[in-house]
């Protein structure tokens, strides 16, 4: 009904509009007369200075109105060399922007069509275009000066003392890593992610928990490739020989994603081997031991992972950016800090925030924006005012929640917080999981090193053709690793 | 081939058989509407797919809008057509809204403001104003358009997959579009968006290879390069720039294809999704933005480029006088084409890119601002001393100097790599594209329809649905972006704000904005009833020349078939813009200098096939 009520409405618009533009086609055609060009021209022209006076009322006006909704002020020395910035240019585009559209809608006025005005052959003028493209070229120049300076400012070396700490997105969270007393971040590889490592530190003591949980897996998923066909029939002979329809329906949609899943799980497998490989190919007792990795790894096991981040106020510290899954971006609004978290690629940022969390919420008691009470709350906002870190990057549909909160200290709150960090390692050691070297080896042997030719999936399972020649040394290097 | 068909009726004109039954052979409605290979046709084609396509562009800007501005509102009644992508309470859910963005800007950018603007009027106006009778290919010019329109089949198709359209930003960055697993939307949608944006590439090719030919050999007799018009300068850069841009394009979608499906690694690298650790190595995900925006950026001169060569013959017909600067114009168009090579990264400045490298991109962006102005200076300068029509046409050319000047003007912030840090992602840039590029060049599209619509269909645009339609849309166009300037630090692509204390104050100009986008958007319905009206119950033209121009198309038929002139084709004698010469108020390109004594010609022939 609804859908014919609005059917029969655009019906009706339509017509109308029809009815309507007919009439004025005939009206224009009457009042076609030597004067309409002039008519026209002084209804639009006018039109153009109105838009062009209420443009740049609206223009200034919206200055005053939103000043309010501008960042404050810049909490980091960086962003005041921004800030900076952003006045030239807007002082010089302002100025550009306000004289080009005064001569183009005043012209457009001016010399709207008269009868009896004849237009002037204007073809070039090269000084008048020397003009305008000097002067362009000089202003460009100048901000592109400014810009460079400051450009380079913020990329510019890092102080040898910096505080480096590290964040992490992925979806749709972010996690932080510091790195403890010795002032250095241990080595993480994706590969050991796992529900106790989150951000996947490389010591031996996750490496083996890792490869156990991978050992566990595949063995849970090769008993679940065996339970499977019994499964499927199950389900299939419900479906034969029920008479009532419900169970039969529901048996359809689990028999449906059991095939599926006796489908993917020999792929699943093969990657998960694949996987399991990767680690022990990589994690050598020579890798673990060579001279560049052995301090990494030694200096994980202080590293910290808070729940916010704190940083100290007045000093350079530099983000090390990373990314698990997708693209992010570790964003700071009031400090001027934008840089994209890549998988594979981490990147940084260094700056020094200036301003505390308790001085900014000083500062912000003046904003009328900030005075409002929030729905539900009971003080105004900025009583509760913290540093946020968001995300800049899509990363698909939590994009808009990866909310960390940044509190920035006095350097005596920061010591503070700093000692009643406890060192991650430390808070995980309990439920690691180690198994004896002939453990690995049964299990491997199960579940790993099997002959790997039968199963079509091919996705991950790439080191087909490699499998049986490194099979004892696989084993044999696994072994050593695990004692 | 369709020269061969075409050249026929030109030697036999000496029989002084202007009638206009030089169609030795009756086309059936198929061949003339459909497979056509008249560029006129081919020309009215894109044009009205790339009006349905704005329609729905628009609509799901619409919808989008909608949540950002009225995120309570429940939307359950449009659960026929939403289905699934609503939450218990009607609201839009984030991925369907990731998905409308995408699919927002993909089908703007690409089948509207590329085919729609490029393929309408580079086909309508190349032979037209060259004095040609057809492109150089009428059968590829006719693959082209059926490519886009496949590709818009394709695209249209993945709205109805499953698990939804492509969902990653019209810039598909990877690894969010290459993982199935990390995002809905780029399951099968983003195999059916990728395919689609190839299918659009060969068009977007087959086309360009075509402008580029004709304009270089079919000019007319008289028709030195530095006679043409505007237009048609504006058109050939535009199909270089694409020819040589949209190939990095196929590139980095055919291996994001290799690395969804068959297990490669050029993008991807250490990735841990979905509770596993994936096997790829060595890829970088950088890589696929190089590749990205070595298309992305030229692309927004494929756009505008066109838009400013109609606006510059539009202000010059309008205003009666010649374009000022005309080298200079053709200089800085020849500039933006080198330049808008050389900026790209000038998108990347905060993905860790090389600081010495962003130094060097930033200063080919803001080179690129000096030929801009100049043009902007120039348009000025035509209307000073003019004698201004304000045809609706008119009224968008100025209208679209104005949006580009204050579009141009905030890329003088983002091209400065330091500032980019503080605004990029965030609703500054949307401002500034949507001016620059999305509204300007939809102006210049709107002048160049409301213009060139008599030769098109032999009628008129209604006049005063123009003026309503233009008035509406320039105001809501500020009203839209501008305060989007003022929402500085709040980052793009989310479906709402009230997550973070800092982007959360702008409720009721959001609300405002969404407002206005809606009267916007019937507003655009107002245009394509005046369209589909005026085809058909339009006011009839019934002069040769309305506008009064010079240029050659004015010089055809009011109804011109397939060939473009009935007899000869005109001879160039002038350059384009000599109005107000001579005590006259224009003189047509075709009207031979006083005195001009015709070559003797030894025998009936026809310019073009002379200079194939």
């Amino acid at each position: 009904m609804t859908g014919f009520l609005i059917f029969l409405i655009i019906a009706l618009i339509v017509v109308v509009m029809f009815q309507v533009t007919k009439t004025l086609d005939m009206v224009s055609e009457l009042r076609a007369d030597e004067k309409e060009e002039e008519r026209h021209a002084v209804t639009q022209g006018r039109l153009m200075i109105a838009f062009l006076v209420l443009g740049l009322v609206g223009f200034f006006w919206t200055f005053g109105a939103y000043q309010s909704k501008l960042f404050p002020q810049s909490a980091s020395v960086h962003g005041e060399l921004l800030k900076n910035l952003f006045f030239w240019t807007l002082l010089i585009t302002g100025v550009v922007f306000v004289i080009t559209n005064i001569l183009l809608f005043v012209f457009a006025y001016q010399y709207r069509w008269k009868n009896n005005r004849k237009a002037e052959h204007i073809s070039h003028n090269n000084t008048l275009e020397f003009i305008w493209t000097a002067i362009p070229a000089l202003v460009l120049t100048f901000l592109v000066v400014l810009g460079l300076r400051a450009w380079y400012q913020i990329t510019g070396e890092e102080s040898e003392d910096a505080l480096v700490f590290e964040v992490t997105g992925q979806q749709f969270f972010w996690s932080s890593r510091y790195p403890g007393p010795d002032g250095v971040l241990g080595l993480r590889d994706y590969n050991l992610i796992s529900a106790e490592n989150p951000l996947g530190i490389a010591t031996p003591e996750f490496i083996d928990h890792k490869r156990v949980d991978l050992l566990i897996r595949l063995r849970d998923l090769k008993q679940r490739e065996a339970a499977l066909p019994e499964l499927i029939a199950a389900a299939q002979d419900i479906i034969d020989h029920n008479p009532n329809p419900y169970p039969v329906d529901s048996a359809k949609v689990t028999l449906k994603a059991l095939l599926k899943e006796q489908k993917e799980l020999p792929g699943l497998q093969n990657r998960t081997r694949a996987h399991y490989k990767r680690i022990v190919e990589k994690f050598t007792p020579e890798y673990l031991a060579s001279a560049e990795v052995a301090p990494l790894i030694k200096a994980g096991y202080d590293d910290f992972m808070p729940s916010e981040l704190h940083l100290p106020v007045d000093r350079e510290v530099v983000a090390r950016i990373t990314a698990l899954d997708v693209l992010h971006d570790f964003y700071i609004p009031y400090m001027s800090v934008k840089m994209d978290a890549v998988p594979g690629i981490p990147t940084r940022f260094k700056f020094t925030p200036t301003i505390t969390t308790e001085e900014m919420r000083e500062i912000l008691k003046d904003n009328p924006e900030w005075q409002r009470i929030d729905e539900g709350a009971t003080e105004p906002r900025w009583k509760n005012f913290i540093y946020e870190v968001a995300c800049a990057e899509l990363c698909g549909k939590g994009h808009n929640s990866m909310r960390y909160l940044l509190d920035v200290d006095t350097e005596e709150e920061y010591s503070a917080w700093l000692g009643q960090q406890t060192a991650f390692f430390d808070l995980q050691k309990e439920s690691l999981v180690k198994w004896e070297n002939a453990e690995y080896a049964e299990f491997e042997k199960a579940y790993v090193f099997i002959d790997a030719g039968g199963h079509g999936d091919d996705h991950g399972g790439d080191n087909h053709d490699n499998d049986h020649s490194g099979e004892e040394q696989h084993s044999a290097a696994s072994a050593s690793i695990a004692h | 081939m369709a020269n061969a068909a075409i050249s026929k009726p030109a030697s036999h004109v000496h029989a002084e058989d202007h009638h206009h039954e030089e169609h030795h052979h009756e086309q059936g409605f198929i061949s003339k509407y459909i497979f056509s290979t008249d560029h006129k046709t081919i020309a009215k084609q894109f044009l009205i797919t790339g009006i349905i396509w704005a329609i729905l562009g628009g609509a799901l800007s619409v919808l989008f809008r909608i949540q950002l501005g009225y995120p309570d509102a429940d939307l359950t009644w449009m659960k026929p057509i939403l289905g699934r992508w609503l939450d218990e309470g009607g609201h839009i859910l984030p991925e369907f809204y990731n998905a409308l963005i995408t699919m927002h800007g993909t089908i703007l950018v690409f089948f509207v403001l590329t085919a729609g603007l490029s393929g309408t009027f580079s086909n309508l106006l190349i032979p037209l104003q060259l004095g040609a009778r057809d492109m150089a290919s009428g059968f590829i010019n006719m693959l082209s358009y059926w490519f886009f329109f496949l590709s818009g089949a394709v695209m249209l198709a993945s709205f109805f997959v499953p698990t939804g359209a492509a969902s990653g930003g019209w810039t598909m960055y990877p690894p969010l579009s290459a993982l199935a697993q990390s995002n809905e939307g780029s399951g099968f949608g983003t195999d059916l968006w990728i395919t689609s944006i190839a299918l659009f590439i060969v068009s977007v090719l087959l086309g360009g290879l075509n402008y580029v030919t004709t304009v270089i050999n079919l000019r007319t007799k008289g028709m030195s390069i530095f006679r043409m018009p505007l237009t048609i300068w504006a058109f050939l850069f535009t199909a270089i720039i694409a020819l040589l841009s949209f190939p990095a394009l196929l590139a980095a979608g055919v291996l994001l294809l290799f690395d969804r499906g068959m297990g490669t690694s050029f993008f991807l690298s250490e990735i841990y999704t979905g509770g596993e650790a994936l096997a790829n190595a060595g890829g970088s995900p950088i890589l696929y933005q190089h590749l990205f925006w070595f298309l992305g950026h030229p692309e927004v001169y494929i756009i505008i480029l066109p838009a400013m060569g109609i606006v510059s013959e539009v202000l010059s017909v309008n205003s009666r006088k010649p374009v000022f600067g005309y080298k200079a114009m053709i200089y800085s168009i020849f500039a933006i084409t080198v330049l808008s090579f050389l900026v790209w990264a000038h998108h990347m400045f905060v993905t860790g890119l090389n600081p010495f490298l962003g130094s060097i991109f930033v200063i080919f962006t803001l080179l690129i601002a000096i030929p801009s102005a100049i043009k902007v200076f120039n348009w000025i300068v035509t209307l000073y001393k003019g004698n201004i029509r304000f045809t609706p046409a008119m009224l968008f050319a100025i209208g679209f100097v104005a949006l580009f000047i204050v579009g141009g003007l905030t890329g003088i912030f983002l091209g400065n790599s330091a500032l980019d840090i503080d605004l990029h992602d965030t609703y500054f840039v949307v401002a500034h594209f949507h001016l620059v590029m999305g509204v300007a060049a939809f102006f210049g599209t709107f002048a160049g329809v409301y213009h060139w619509f008599p030769k098109m269909y032999g009628r008129y645009l209604n006049r005063t649905l123009g003026y309503i339609h233009f008035w509406i849309t320039i105001v809501a166009a500020y009203l839209i972006f501008f305060p989007m300037h003022f929402m500085i630090g709040l980052p793009r692509r989310y479906p709402s704000h009230e997550n973070f204390q800092f982007a959360d104050m702008f409720g009721e100009l959001n609300s405002f904005i969404s407002l206005v986008a809606i009267i916007s958007f019937a507003a655009q319905l107002l245009f394509v009833f005046n369209f589909f009206y005026s085809i058909f119950r339009g006011r009839k033209v019934r002069e040769l020349n309305p506008w009064g121009a010079t240029t050659l198309e004015w010089t055809t038929p009011i109804h011109p078939q397939h060939g473009n002139w009935p007899g000869e084709i005109p001879h160039v004698h002038r350059w384009p813009y000599d109005y107000g010469v001579n005590g006259r108020e224009f003189i047509p390109q075709d009207e031979p200098e006083p005195g001009f004594v015709p070559e003797p010609e030894p025998v009936h022939r026809d310019p073009q096939n002379d200079q194939v």
